[in-house]
C-alpha cells in the first residue's frame, strides 16, 4: 500500500511539475496561444492532486512544519492557480505586455519551486504508519475519482468554508 | 593538442576506457544536452569567439565576485596568482593595490616573462572584474590593441563566467581578432561549478554510491525535512548553497543537536544560520551527510582538451588539506594513497570529466572527493565536487611544470594559509629574511616560492608553493621557512608553532593541525 501511495502521489505530481514546466517554457518563449493551451490542461488535470494534498497531505503535515510554513505552501497553490486563470482569462487573440508576461514567469517559476519542494517533502515522510498511508491512498484515489478542475475546486473550497478552518 | 609554453599540460598517467565505456559517457551527454542544448553554445558572444588556447597574447585575471560567497577583500590578494601562469607580452587585469616588488620578482627570480599587469580603478559598485575592463577605456584600448596587432588573443579567465565570455566578444567586435576562450562555455561553466547538477552527474556516470547520500532541497521545510531524516542515520549533516565555492557556503550541523528540534524550530536555525553566511534565500540547496572518518580529502586535477583533440589528461592528484568544521581548504600535498585508489580516483575522474568534455567543456578542471572509513585500504570513495576553474592547487602544480618541466620531479607542497596573525613582511624584505631558501631560476629546483604576497605583506597568512627533493626535505623547508618569520616577530607572533600532521591519521593523508594554529594566531 506504500508503495501505491508513493507512485500515485508522485505521478500526478510529476505531471503537476511537467505542467507548470511547459508553462514556463510558454511564458519564456512570448507564446501566449501555448500558454493558455497549458494552462487549460493544468486546470484540467491538477485539481486532484491539489484536494489530497490541501485536505489530506498538508494537515498531516501541520504537527510537523507548524502553522506558517503551511500558510506558505497554501499560499503558493493559490499563486499557482492565479497564473492559470489570469492566462485563461486573457484573450487567445491578444498578445501578453511584457509586464505581465514577467510576472506570470515569475509565478509561474515559483510553483516549479513550490511543486519541487512538495515532491521533497512527500519523499522525507517516509515513516507514515502504514494505517495512515491507507487512508491517504484512499483519498487520493477518491480525488481522482471526482477528479475536479483545479479552479472549480478552489471555488468550492472557498464557498464550502472560510479557508481558515482547514488551511492553519 | 592546442598549448602555450606559459601553460604546459603534463600528464601524469594514462587512463584508458573501454569503447563501450566512450559510448555511453558519448550518448549520456547527448541525452543531457537534448534537455538543455544551451550548455555546449557561445555564439552570442560572437563568431569570432571559442574554446581554445594558443601559443599568442593571452589575457589573464582571477575575479571571484560572481561566484557566490567567494568574494572578500582577502581574496583579492589571489587576483596575482594570474601573473604565475602569463608570459612575455601578455597581459594581466587586476583590481587590487598594484605590487611593483612581486611583479618583479616573478620576472626575475622566477623568470616568468614580462606580461604587462593592468590595474583597474577601485570602484564602489564593483562590477564583475571583467565587464569593468570592458568598461574603462584606457584598459580595453589596450587589450583591443594587442588583440588587433596580433589577429588573435587568448583569454585565461580563473573562471570562464559570462561576463569574462563577454568580454571576449566585445574584444572580437572591437579588434576583428579571433578570440580563443581558456574555459567552458559559460552555461556550462555554472553547471558543472553547481554541487547538485555534479552530484546527478556522478550517480549518471558513475552509480549512486560514488557521492555521499544527498538530496535537493527546494524550499525551507523541504531543507528541514531533509535534514531531519539524515539526521536520524548519520552523525553530521551538511547543508551546502551549490553554487558558492570551497568551503564557503557550507553548513555542518551536529545531529545530536539537530534530532532534539522539532521540525518547525530546525527550520528557523537552520535558515538563520545560513543568512548569517551570507545566503540570500535562493533555493534549492543541497543536504548531504557529512562524513566523519575522514582519511584523505583528494582531488584530481585534469585539463580537458577539445574533444577532437584528446582525452582529458589528468595532471595530478593532490591531498587537499583542509581545517576547520567547514573544511577550508589550507594547502595540498602530492596524493600518497595505495596505488590502487589513485588508479581508481584518476579512472572515475577521466570518465567524469569525458561526459564533461562531450557537453563542451574545454579547460583546467578538478574533482574533489573524500576517502572515508576506519582502513584506508577498505575505504569508501565518493565525489563531492567539481571546480570547473583554476584554484589553489591546479594553479602553483602548473606553475611546477612550468618551472620544473614536470611537478613530480621535485616532492612539492602547497601552503594556503590565511587568518593568522603576524608581523607584516614586505616582499623584498621577506626574501632577504629566507635567504638561500628561496627558489631561483638556474638553481636545483628547489625551494620556496611566494604564489601571491598580499596575505605575507598583511600579516594574516601565507601563499607559497614549497619544492625539495624529497618529503622530508619539504617538510624541512616548510619548517626553516616558518621560523624564519616566527622567529623574528617583534612581539606580534608570540607563538607560531610549525604545521603537524595529526597523529591520528594514518601516512600520508593527514593533516595540519589547525587547532594549535588558530590558538597560537589569537593569542
Amino acid at each position: 500500500m506504500k508503495n501505491n501511495l508513493f507512485e500515485a502521489f508522485h505521478a500526478d505530481h510529476a505531471a503537476l511539475g511537467r505542467g507548470f514546466h511547459d508553462l514556463s517554457q510558454c511564458l519564456r518563449s512570448n507564446d501566449p496561444a501555448s500558454a493558455q493551451r497549458v494552462a487549460r490542461s493544468i486546470d484540467a488535470v491538477a485539481g486532484a492532486h491539489i484536494a489530497f494534498e490541501e485536505e489530506h497531505f498538508y494537515p498531516a503535515l501541520l504537527p510537523l512544519l507548524g502553522k506558517t510554513e503551511l500558510k506558505r505552501m497554501y499560499r503558493e497553490h493559490r499563486d499557482g492557480l492565479e497564473v492559470v486563470r489570469r492566462l485563461l482569462q486573457h484573450p487567445p487573440e491578444q498578445a501578453l505586455d511584457q509586464a505581465l508576461l514577467a510576472e506570470l514567469l515569475h509565478q509561474s517559476e515559483a510553483m516549479e519551486s513550490h511543486i519541487a519542494e512538495c515532491g521533497e517533502l512527500f519523499a522525507a515522510m517516509g515513516r507514515i504508519p502504514a494505517e495512515d498511508q491507507t487512508i491517504l491512498h484512499r483519498h487520493l484515489l477518491q480525488w481522482r475519482e471526482r477528479a475536479p478542475r483545479w479552479s472549480d475546486f478552489a471555488a468550492s473550497r472557498v464557498s464550502a468554508r472560510p479557508p481558515t478552518t482547514s488551511e492553519p | 593538442m592546442s598549448t602555450r609554453a606559459a601553460l604546459p599540460i603534463v600528464g601524469q598517467c594514462e587512463v584508458l576506457l573501454p569503447d563501450a565505456e566512450h559510448r555511453r559517457l558519448s550518448q549520456l551527454a547527448q541525452r543531457i544536452l537534448k534537455h538543455e542544448p544551451g550548455l555546449p553554445l557561445c555564439e552570442a558572444f560572437g563568431r569570432g569567439v571559442a574554446s581554445g588556447l594558443d601559443d599568442g597574447p593571452a589575457l589573464l585575471f582571477e575575479d571571484h565576485s560572481e561566484i557566490t560567497l567567494f568574494s572578500c577583500p582577502e581574496d583579492e590578494t589571489l587576483q596575482y596568482r594570474s601573473l604565475l601562469l602569463a608570459d612575455d607580452d601578455d597581459l594581466v587585469l587586476i583590481r587590487t593595490r598594484r605590487n611593483l616588488a612581486f611583479e618583479r620578482y616573478c620576472c626575475e627570480t622566477l623568470a616568468l616573462g614580462n606580461a604587462e599587469v593592468m590595474v583597474l580603478p577601485s570602484d564602489s559598485t564593483r562590477p564583475p572584474l571583467p565587464l569593468h575592463g570592458a568598461d574603462h577605456a584606457d584598459t580595453f584600448r589596450t587589450i583591443v590593441n594587442v588583440a588587433r596587432r596580433q589577429g588573435r588573443l587568448t583569454i585565461i579567465p580563473y573562471i570562464g563566467t559570462e561576463s569574462a565570455w563577454r568580454l571576449a566578444g566585445q574584444i572580437a567586435a572591437a579588434s576583428g581578432a579571433q578570440i580563443s576562450m581558456a574555459a567552458p562555455p559559460p552555461t556550462l561553466t555554472q553547471r558543472v561549478n553547481n554541487k547538485l547538477w555534479f552530484a546527478r552527474r556522478v550517480t549518471e556516470v558513475l552509480g549512486h554510491d560514488a557521492r555521499p547520500p544527498s538530496y535537493q532541497a527546494s524550499g525551507p521545510a523541504a531543507v528541514a525535512v531533509r535534514v531531519a531524516a539524515l539526521a536520524r542515520r548519520t552523525d553530521r549533516v551538511v547543508v551546502k548553497i551549490p553554487d558558492s565555492a570551497g568551503s564557503a557556503g557550507n553548513l555542518v550541523l551536529e545531529s545530536a543537536a539537530v534530532r532534539a528540534l522539532p521540525l518547525h524550530e530546525l527550520q528557523g536555525q537552520i535558515l538563520g544560520l545560513l543568512e548569517s553566511l551570507g545566503w540570500r534565500s535562493h533555493f534549492p540547496l543541497l543536504v548531504s551527510v557529512w562524513d566523519c572518518a575522514v582519511l584523505s580529502s583528494p582531488s584530481v586535477q585534469l585539463w580537458v582538451p577539445l574533444l577532437e583533440e584528446g582525452l582529458p589528461v589528468v595532471e595530478g592528484l593532490f591531498d587537499q588539506i583542509v581545517r576547520g568544521d567547514q573544511s577550508e581548504f589550507i594547502g595540498a600535498t602530492p596524493c600518497d594513497l595505495p596505488p590502487p585508489l589513485c588508479r581508481r580516483l584518476a579512472t572515475e575522474a577521466t570518465q567524469l570529466a569525458l561526459l564533461f568534455q562531450h557537453l563542451g567543456y574545454f579547460g583546467r578542471c578538478s574533482f574533489d572527493a573524500i576517502i572515508s572509513g576506519t582502513d584506508v585500504r577498505s575505504a569508501s570513495l565518493r565525489w563531492v565536487e567539481c571546480n570547473g576553474r583554476w584554484g589553489g592547487t591546479s594553479v602553483p602544480m602548473t606553475l611546477a611544470n612550468r618551472l620544473l618541466g614536470d611537478w613530480t620531479r621535485r616532492s612539492v607542497m602547497v601552503v594556503q594559509r590565511g587568518g593568522l596573525k603576524h608581523r607584516g613582511w614586505d616582499l623584498p624584505a621577506a626574501l632577504d629574511r629566507l635567504g638561500p631558501l628561496v627558489y631561483r631560476r638556474g638553481g636545483d629546483g628547489t625551494g620556496a616560492i611566494v604564489l601571491t604576497p598580499g596575505r605575507l605583506e598583511e600579516g594574516c597568512g601565507l601563499h607559497l608553493l614549497l619544492m625539495g627533493h624529497t618529503l622530508p626535505d619539504v617538510e624541512r623547508l616548510r619548517s626553516d621557512v616558518e621560523a624564519a618569520f616566527a622567529g623574528t616577530a617583534s612581539g606580534v607572533i608570540r607563538e607560531w608553532r610549525p604545521f603537524e600532521r595529526t597523529e591520528k591519521s594514518p601516512p600520508g593523508v593527514g593533516k595540519f593541525d589547525s587547532g594549535k594554529i588558530e590558538h597560537n594566531a589569537g593569542a
